[in-house]
């Protein structure tokens, strides 16, 4: 049986209703929760049906990925939107992509390609949070410079924690190598913000300096101090920013207590042929860091990679290092997430916030568009090999019933087997659905 | 050749007045100088600095009776120091790139306290101005070097100081010499730096017995008793500790009593008057504000009145003179008039009842700031019917109010004044009202500084204010333009005109020069003839000025100016490069050359960088003519954020001859920026060793950890950097890490000498070439010195 600790109710709500009541058995009020609660609470926020992926790594190329140039290209059309690549064979008959990515078009058939993605909201911070979240920003782009810009709704990484809480001694929800823009868990409290790395992978020095308790510290004195710590935080009504400061403490206490955790982010033990492989870029050594962290429990990896808002001279950059990092990034992984049986189980997708405009402008660049934007997925119960989706032949809209951003994250919560159609109550009482609309990509499941 | 310059100037025809019409890149930002002042009758060896400078940069005075002398050509682009600041907070920071040039500023015995105006010119424009501050006490130069408060000399004294850098704080040991006032009255928006100080003051054990915050951007101002003997530390810094070369202040310590303002605020000439002297300990010495009274006989403009305080100290308190009759009953007033009052709480209005007859126009002056009150006076008008008229507050900027009324009907008009400052008076809150007819008068104003492209024409505008129902035309003229630049001989302001816009030509045959040009305008004024000068407005003045005309100088710089024939671009314009930090990224960039220029050109950084620097270094690059594409090499340091994209801006100058055969430097700013996304660096040296404790003699093991990129071959070097006061005093010999070695044991060597005292920072750097160009990466190790009985100097 749950028990409300009375910081997490004063915290939630003025009050708990009865179809709450009925709700928060799965809730992931994760404070007092025990390891039968646990499994009881994932049984619970099951859809009906053994879910395949246990796991989800999220390579979310901020700015705006180019995918004409990528995963769509325009042979036919006129030179100012074909732009300067050319498409090429893949190991699956008939699906082809750009020149850039051939290491992806390798594995082609380790992967589904959804080209009719599609939405209206063309600004950056704004389209992080229509992504990352499933709703609407109530904020104009780049009028919100805070991080996270989702303040009520949670991004679907909390959403993940929060129904199927964690797998093994690591937290649910991680961000690397710094914070996703609408990574945060809005409503949901600090419980569920994300364990956000802040330090790039690809660095040689790299280690997650909270894994590393003060050698000057000994372990008793450091047991005694948490426990005086604990002693502390129990005394005092631990609300606002203080009880979240103390969530915070206790996910850093739970790591740095953690072998697993340790030997997780411990990327020196990786063979120097695997790091090479994934590609010695921040994305490569993230992608090959998420591959860790799914292995050591982690439920959802959001790995934040910039740069791609190419308004100016957008080729140059594009062939040289943002399309071979990201195709080097990801098709090593899904290859890697195979070899180790893991694909099944792990979920990967790889998109932006949009796309880019099919006409390239008068500075030799793209700029935003959000009508149209190619949606990698891999893993977790997918389909792959196959093109889901169709854009006209310039590249400007879908040609097929366009898939929506509530659509994505829809999909993406059923195959990891949690229900998309439960609501929770903000602390002011308005109803919140998980996935607010949207209806399942069916040709990926 | 000829057929080229007939090109260009078919060109410049087109446009017109500034120097960056073109695209040129004109001495820019605010000019700084180091000391910012100096006392009069001295030549002081000065230290001018601004951003994009061309090495033949020439540096003017605006008032003929100073003059500088510069001893060099302008250094390098200077450097934002360490340390630095992250995410939003190093928006905090942002001044301009800078070069600095060593100049000897004369001044005459004779000049008054006060500023004065100088400004750099070159074959591009205009630009960079500044201030210099002329005082008129003994003035000190702050040791920048100084790891302990430096010891302040008898008092009075003017401090000329600087915040170099971010997160510095200036300290000052006063040793007082007696019992009573010590005043700290610290310039800086004042004279033009624009930041807002902190003044502190602590005891011989460290408690805070006074601060003074600048939150009002009007520079802090605190006065403190001093107990015979002791010790105190006044500390300076930026509010939000920021800092930087040109973040220069003035801090005058006197020990007497100070005078805020007097009651009234002025006199005329001639008479004999009761005057309330209001002030910071006049009556008991105390730090307090309170006054004394004197009978004083004003004398006349300018006129400053010796106050002898019952402690028996002597004060010049200047006060100004006004020749109005003053107002004794406010319920029965007519112009003209004057009156001087003070507001006791916080909501007072004053009404002044003032008969005026239809057609009469008066000038209402409602003054507080002017005479050092901090009240912000307002007014409110209202007819003879009670309705309201009008209303104002503030006048070009500043609190005081100069207003123009012209009376609609014959009746009793009511003048309300009232205080918007939001703060509970004291003492000091005293304004002065005055009511007088204009008399036929006008003003002209115009740019302060110009720039005129050869063969190009333009025109210049001069305004014209007309005052006391003023309307003749005005005839103006013009002296000193530069060599090639023609003027109308004839130019009128016309009889219903307020402006007139000056065909200026330059020749496009003649070399090119830089002048100080004087527009003069002469009128008929009741059968006399006056002469104003026109008045430039200077962008670097002072940012608390007490009147507009702080700011204005009489002489106006103006250059003519040539079109850069080349310019530069980036192949990758923005976003997109990823970059490891602490590695060089070459930035490939397209040199365009037009005009049939094919010279060597100067790549360097620009003064106007993105907002956050964070230390991104490029060098000066010389690019050999007919080369049209370049890779330039950008040094990213590798603490730099990896969550938003990093830029560098660049300038390029080239040597380009005038059509007298005259070399100039010519500068444009780049097109774009290099832009750089931030990945993790490729080589990183980590510091193992705890904060270290050394005596002089002393042997170290500095012990360091090289992690690197397996792609990183080669064998890496290792050096000891040290601060510059400490150089051949730490020693270490240079190492090379070959690519195997993790583990560095480094040793230091700590020379003798009594400048080993406190706590430094020592940074080991270790260097390696990826393809010719450096990777970089540092640690740092705290060190504390303790001297040793032998490098003592307290014995």
């Amino acid at each position: 049986m749950f028990q409300l600790g009375g910081s997490m109710k004063q915290r939630f709500c003025d009050g708990i209703s009865r179809r709450q009541s009925l709700k928060i058995g799965a809730s992931g009020f994760l404070g007092g929760l025990s390891l039968p609660g646990l499994l009881h609470m994932q049984a619970t926020a099951s859809t009906g049906q053994e879910p395949k992926a246990k796991s989800c790594i999220f390579l979310f190329l901020q700015g705006g990925p180019s995918t004409i140039d990528m995963w769509d290209l325009k042979p036919d059309a006129p030179s100012e939107i074909r732009g300067p690549y050319k498409p090429i064979n893949t190991n699956v008959k008939g699906i082809m992509v750009g020149e850039h990515c051939h290491r992806s078009a390798k594995v082609a058939d380790k992967y589904a390609i959804l080209r009719s993605h599609s939405h209206n909201d063309n600004g950056h911070t704004t389209g992080f949070h229509y992504v990352l979240t499933g709703y609407k920003a109530n904020f104009a782009d780049g009028a919100n410079s805070k991080v996270p810009v989702n303040e009520l709704f949670p991004s679907l990484g909390s959403i993940v924690s929060r129904e199927l809480g964690t797998r093994g001694n690591i937290p649910p929800y991680i961000n690397m190598p710094h914070p996703l823009t609408a990574g945060g868990p809005g409503f949901y409290g600090a419980e569920h913000a994300p364990f956000v790395i802040e330090s790039d992978p690809v660095q040689p020095d790299f280690e997650l300096k909270d894994l590393l308790p003060d050698e000057k510290v000994g372990r008793l004195r450091y047991s005694r101090r948490q426990k005086a710590l604990r002693e502390l935080e129990k005394n005092n009504n631990m609300t606002g920013r203080a009880g979240t400061m103390a969530t915070y403490y206790e996910k850093a206490r739970d790591l740095v207590s953690s072998p697993i955790a340790r030997k997780a982010f411990d990327l020196g033990s990786e063979p120097a042929k695997m790091r090479e492989a994934y590609g010695y870029s921040s994305l490569g050594q993230c992608a090959l860091l998420s591959r860790r962290l799914v292995e050591a429990g982690c439920r959802f990896i959001g790995v934040d990679h910039g740069s791609w808002d190419t308004h100016f001279s957008c080729f140059p950059s594009l062939e040289k290092d943002l399309i071979p990092h990201a195709d080097q990034a990801f098709s090593t992984l899904v290859t890697d997430l195979q070899d180790r049986g893991l694909l099944d189980s792990t979920l990967v997708v790889m998109m932006g916030e949009m796309g880019r405009t099919p006409r390239i402008n008068k500075q030799a660049g793209r700029d935003h568009w959000s009508a149209t934007q190619s949606v990698l997925f891999a893993g977790g119960g997918i389909k792959p090999g196959q093109v889901i989706g169709a854009t006209d032949g310039k590249g400007m809209a879908p040609t097929t019933e366009p898939v929506g951003v509530a659509d994505i994250l829809r999909t993406i919560f059923y195959l990891m087997g949690i229900d998309s159609d439960k609501t929770y109550y903000t602390p002011l009482g308005r109803p919140v659905p998980i996935v607010s609309g949207g209806k399942l990509i069916k040709d990926l499941i | 050749m000829a057929s080229q310059w007939t090109k260009l100037a078919f060109l410049f025809a087109l446009v017109g007045l500034q120097g960056d019409a073109f695209g040129q890149q004109p001495p820019s930002g605010t000019g700084h100088a180091w000391p910012p002042g100096a006392r009069a009758g001295t030549k002081a060896k000065v230290i001018l600095g601004g951003p994009d400078w061309t090495p033949d940069s020439r540096i003017f005075s605006h008032d003929s009776r100073v003059n500088i002398l510069a001893t060099e050509k302008p250094g390098q682009v200077l450097m934002h120091e360490p340390p630095y600041w992250f995410e939003i907070k190093s928006y905090l920071n942002d001044p301009r790139l800078t070069r600095e040039v060593s100049t000897e500023i004369e001044i005459p015995k004779d000049y008054p306290s006060g500023p004065f105006f100088w400004s750099v010119a070159n074959a591009n424009g205009v630009g960079s101005t500044g201030m210099f501050m002329v005082g008129n006490l003994p003035e000190v130069m702050e040791n920048e070097d100084r790891k302990t408060p430096q010891p302040v000399p008898a008092l009075p004294v003017t401090i000329n100081g600087r915040l170099r850098k971010i997160e510095e704080v200036d300290r000052y040991l006063l040793r007082a010499t007696k019992t009573g006032l010590v005043h700290c009255e610290l310039m800086a928006r004042k004279i033009g730096s624009d930041f807002n100080a902190v003044l502190e003051v602590f005891d011989a054990k460290g408690g805070k017995i006074a601060e003074a915050f600048d939150t009002e951007g009007t520079d802090p101002i605190l006065t403190f008793v001093a107990g015979k003997d002791q010790d105190y530390v006044i500390s300076v810094r930026d509010v939000d500790y920021r800092g930087y070369r040109n973040f220069t202040y003035r801090l005058t310590m006197t020990d007497s009593p100070r005078v805020i303002t007097t009651l009234p605020a002025s006199g005329a000439s001639g008479s004999k008057t009761s005057v309330e002297f209001i002030g910071i300990g006049l009556a008991t010495g105390q730090p307090i504000i309170e006054s004394i009274t004197r009978e004083v006989t004003f004398g006349p403009t300018p006129f400053s009145y010796s106050l002898k305080t019952p402690s028996g100290v002597e004060i010049s308190v200047p006060i100004q003179t006004l020749n109005l009759p003053t107002l004794t009953n406010p319920e029965k007033a007519s112009g003209p008039f004057t009156i001087s009052r003070r507001m006791t709480q916080r909501g007072e209005q004053h009404r002044y009842k003032v008969q005026m007859k239809k057609g009469e126009t008066w000038v209402i002056a409602a003054e507080a700031h002017r005479f050092g009150s901090p009240m912000d006076p307002s007014i409110i008008i209202h007819g003879p019917d009670g309705k309201m008229i009008t209303s104002k507050d503030d006048s070009g900027g500043l609190p005081d109010i100069r207003h123009t009324f012209l009376a609609t009907t014959d009746g009793e008009y009511v003048i309300t004044v009232m205080d918007q400052s939001g703060k509970v008076p004291n003492l000091s809150f005293i304004y002065q009202l005055s009511i007088e007819k204009p008399r036929p008068d006008f003003q002209l104003k115009t740019a302060g500084v110009l720039g005129l492209p050869l063969g190009a024409k333009t025109e210049l505008q001069v305004s014209l204010t007309r005052e006391g129902g003023f309307k003749q035309p005005v005839s103006i003229s013009i002296t000193g333009l530069p060599k090639g630049v023609k003027a109308p001989e004839k130019i009128e302001i016309g009889e219903k005109a307020d402006s007139v816009k000056i065909p200026l030509e330059s020749s496009k045959d003649e070399g090119l020069d830089i002048s100080l040009v004087t527009i003069t305008g002469t009128a008929k004024v009741e059968d006399q003839t006056i002469t104003r000068v026109a008045r430039g407005t200077m962008k670097g003045g002072s940012l608390y000025p007490r009147q507009a005309s702080d700011n204005e100088v009489a002489q106006l710089l103006f250059a003519t100016t040539m079109k850069a024939p080349f310019k530069v671009k980036p192949v990758e314009a923005d976003g997109g490069r990823r970059v490891p930090r602490g590695a060089t990224h070459l930035a490939e960039l397209i040199i365009e050359r037009t005009d049939g220029f094919h010279e060597e050109i100067t790549l360097d950084m620009a003064g106007n960088q993105s907002r956050h620097r964070q230390g991104i270094f490029g060098p000066a690059v010389k690019v050999a003519g007919g080369t049209d594409k370049i890779e330039y090499p950008v040094f990213p340091p590798e603490w730099l954020e990896t969550t938003r994209t990093s830029r560098l801006a660049l300038v390029a100058m080239g040597l380009v001859k005038d059509p007298k055969g005259k070399p100039h430097w010519l500068m444009v700013p780049m097109d774009g920026q290099i832009t750089m996304s931030m990945e993790g660096a490729l080589m990183k040296l980590t510091s193992t060793s705890e904060d270290a404790l050394l005596k002089p003699g002393d042997s170290f093991a500095w012990n360091m950890r090289l992690m690197r990129n397996p792609k990183l071959d080669g064998t890496a070097k290792l050096e000891l950097i040290v601060p510059e006061p400490l150089k051949g005093l730490v020693r270490a010999k240079p190492m090379e890490i070959p690519k195997d070695q993790t583990t560095i044991s480094f040793p230091l060597e700590v020379g003798k000498s009594p400048m080993l005292v406190g706590e430094w920072m020592l940074t080991a750097r270790v260097t390696l070439l990826r393809n010719g160009h450096p990777v970089i990466s540092e640690a740092n190790l705290i060190v504390e010195f303790t001297p040793s009985a032998e490098t003592s100097l307290i014995k």
